[in-house]
């Protein structure tokens, strides 16, 4: 198949597929035994035709249907499904505790929803027609509404289009070559863009098989991900950047020995900010595996471009490893069909190069706006250049761009500012996972009274007993790091640090509780009142 | 592989979880999911890690996602020995 995807991202998969090659594989542990249940692109096209015809017989077109199975084939079925008879997919989270089934009722009352699939669900209830519903939407049918995790808002739903998602999906395989030949793996959620385009869409465009896993099957294992790509010789995988921290900490050498990871071509690393520290511990780990550095492919996106907004190429030169862990890491030009510019948003107007200022995306991939938000859809997709007609998005991101790529320094909502100094949280909550030497749950955040200068407030977990020398070595450390003493270090118990549906940290949700004093502290340091600042 | 009762079970996943929450096993409640204990999905995972150690067999780490509470886990656990 070419590089360019078919019209409709439906057609391509299932009115040119019709074979015995495999479209994908849904891998589970039973202890150390591997079960594999593979589809064939016969049998996807088969079982999404069945199901878009049951879908079709209990909604209308262009109904909304959340799509809640847990991650698995029937995920994959369910989402395209809906796609395929002209309903638009809602994927959420599986209700499987009370929390999800409240997010997946609070999802199916603000958009409507006439119909949850899920795993339990009722049984079918006959199709009152035998046909699929419409199954050839134009450029700007809805095909979908990706509900975003953002730390400090209630989620919204990006409206994606079968336009917006063709042209995607189109940038991804143009940005890494992608093609048939490849074969990806993947653990990552299903219902979040990066599993949903990244994982499942792109690679069954390209007709690249893909081997897909439990987010938990993951975390339980790290080492089973490298596992899927040495034994499947798979060229194409990627996640977050703290999953490359996981598998360099949490994979025992004993059972790694023996892993090549040589046809590992794109080591996609994006949807939380690249840190050249884990890069270079994850290539010098994973040397002697046959991991070629050169594999990385830090990137930069968000559900509202779909999923894509920028990378390295795959025929870019090698990320630096051994510059200054602080600088930024090179996340690439844009993807095939965007734009970037970074504007001084108080005057409305693009900084010169090299200058940090707010990230704004234009292209093919922008989603319509958020769903029946108005308001939020202005504000946010509604950027204006002067001399320019087209839409921009105004991301929420800072960062520059320097010989035409782009480097993300943080997000606006996060930047804690003091005394004209302005420090990034995720960049404080790495230096207290580096000096306590672990992945502590940490969360850095402003406490503002709405009249004085803010409060700013660290706040740990941690697991053991703790002292005032613990206290005051990570004040020290912050202090060092950034020049900036936090008003208020808190040593919490396990749990206290929010986190969203993908594991992100929770600032706001984390600051509400600990403003509320509802957190569980342990120990607790404040700076001296008399203190200058 | 040794064989526990349901009940064996349970006390092995309360004593685990009371010592990742760092709380006293009095204040749980079996019927609540972990998540309401604020209980991060590694941490979650690091509870299976625990309780593998306990019964000398693998966990499916789905399983704690799929049976989200400490009375749902042990009727799982109990019945897939």
């Amino acid at each position: 198949m070419s590089v360019e995807p078919a019209h409709c991202i439906v057609a391509a998969l299932l009115s040119e597929r019709d074979d015995d090659a495999d479209a994908f594989e849904f891998v589970r542990w039973r202890g150390e035994e591997e079960n594999a249940e593979t589809w064939s692109h016969r049998d996807l096209r088969a079982i999404v035709r069945a199901e878009a015809v049951r879908i079709a017989g209990r909604t209308r077109s262009g109904d909304r249907v959340i799509v809640a199975h847990p991650p698995g084939p029937a995920f994959v079925a369910g989402f395209l499904a809906c796609l395929l008879s002209g309903r638009i997919a809602v994927p959420a989270a599986a209700p499987t505790t009370a929390a999800a089934r409240a997010a997946v009722e609070r999802l199916a009352t603000s958009t409507d929803a006439t119909l949850v699939l899920t795993r339990g669900e009722s049984p079918a209830e006959a199709p009152d027609r035998e046909d699929m519903g419409t199954h050839a939407p134009d450029d700007n049918a809805i095909a979908y509404l990706q509900f975003t995790s953002g730390s400090t808002q209630a989620p919204r739903g990006a409206v994606i289009t079968h336009g917006a998602l063709r042209a995607n999906i189109a940038a991804i395989g143009d940005a890494w070559s992608l093609t048939g030949a490849d074969r990806g793996v993947f653990w990552l959620p299903p219902f979040h863009d990066m599993g949903l385009v990244g994982a499942i869409l792109a690679p069954l465009a390209f007709g690249a098989p893909s081997t897909l896993m439990h987010p938990a099957a993951f975390l339980q294992r790290p080492a089973r991900w490298l596992h899927l790509m040495s034994s499947r010789r798979a060229s194409f995988s990627g996640g977050p950047n703290f999953a490359y921290d996981l598998a360099t900490d949490r994979a025992a050498r004993a059972d790694t020995a023996d892993l090549d990871l040589s046809s590992w071509r794109v080591a996609v690393n994006g949807a939380e900010p690249v840190r050249r520290r884990t890069l270079r511990r994850f290539a010098e780990r994973f040397a002697d595996n046959g991991f070629r550095a050169e594999a990385f492919a830090p990137g930069y996106g968000l559900a509202e471009s779909v999923l894509f907004v920028s990378a390295r190429r795959a025929d870019d030169p090698a990320v630096d490893l051994d510059a200054d862990d602080a600088a930024p890491v090179d996340c690439g030009v844009p993807g095939r069909g965007s734009a970037i510019r970074i504007v001084d948003e108080a005057r409305g107007t693009p900084v010169p190069e090299g200058t940090e200022g707010a990230i704004w995306v234009t292209g093919a991939s922008l989603a319509a706006g958020y769903w029946k938000a108005p308001d939020a859809s202005a504000a946010h997709f509604g950027g204006q250049l002067d001399g320019d007609d087209r839409r921009w998005l105004r991301t929420g991101d800072v960062g520059f761009v320097r010989d035409g790529r782009l480097y993300i320094s943080g997000r606006a909502k996060d930047v804690l500012i003091r005394g004209g100094r302005k420090v990034h949280a995720a960049d404080i909550e790495a230096k207290i996972a580096n000096v306590l030497g672990r992945r502590a749950a940490c969360a850095a955040f402003a406490v503002s009274d709405g009249v004085g200068e803010e409060d700013i407030v660290v706040l740990v977990e941690h697991a053991s007993a703790q002292s005032d020398a613990d206290l005051h070595r990570l004040r020290d450390a912050v202090a060092a790091a950034f020049d900036l003493t936090p008003d208020v270090i808190a040593l919490c118990a396990p749990g206290a640090v929010r986190l969203t549906t993908s594991g992100k940290t929770a600032r706001a949700a984390t600051r509400d509780a600990w403003r509320a004093g509802a957190l569980p502290v342990r120990a607790v340091w404040r700076r001296p009142v008399s203190a200058a600042a | 592989m040794p064989a526990f009762s349901e009940a064996e079970i349970r006390a092995a996943i309360r004593a685990s979880l009371a010592s990742a929450l760092s709380v006293a096993e009095s204040t749980l409640d079996d019927d609540r999911d972990f998540d309401a204990y604020g209980l991060p999905s590694l941490e979650a995972v690091e509870l299976a890690g625990e309780l593998e150690d306990f019964l000398g067999r693998e966990i499916d780490a789905e399983a704690i996602f799929d049976h989200p509470s400490v009375a749902q886990l042990a009727r799982h656990l109990a019945s897939a020995a």
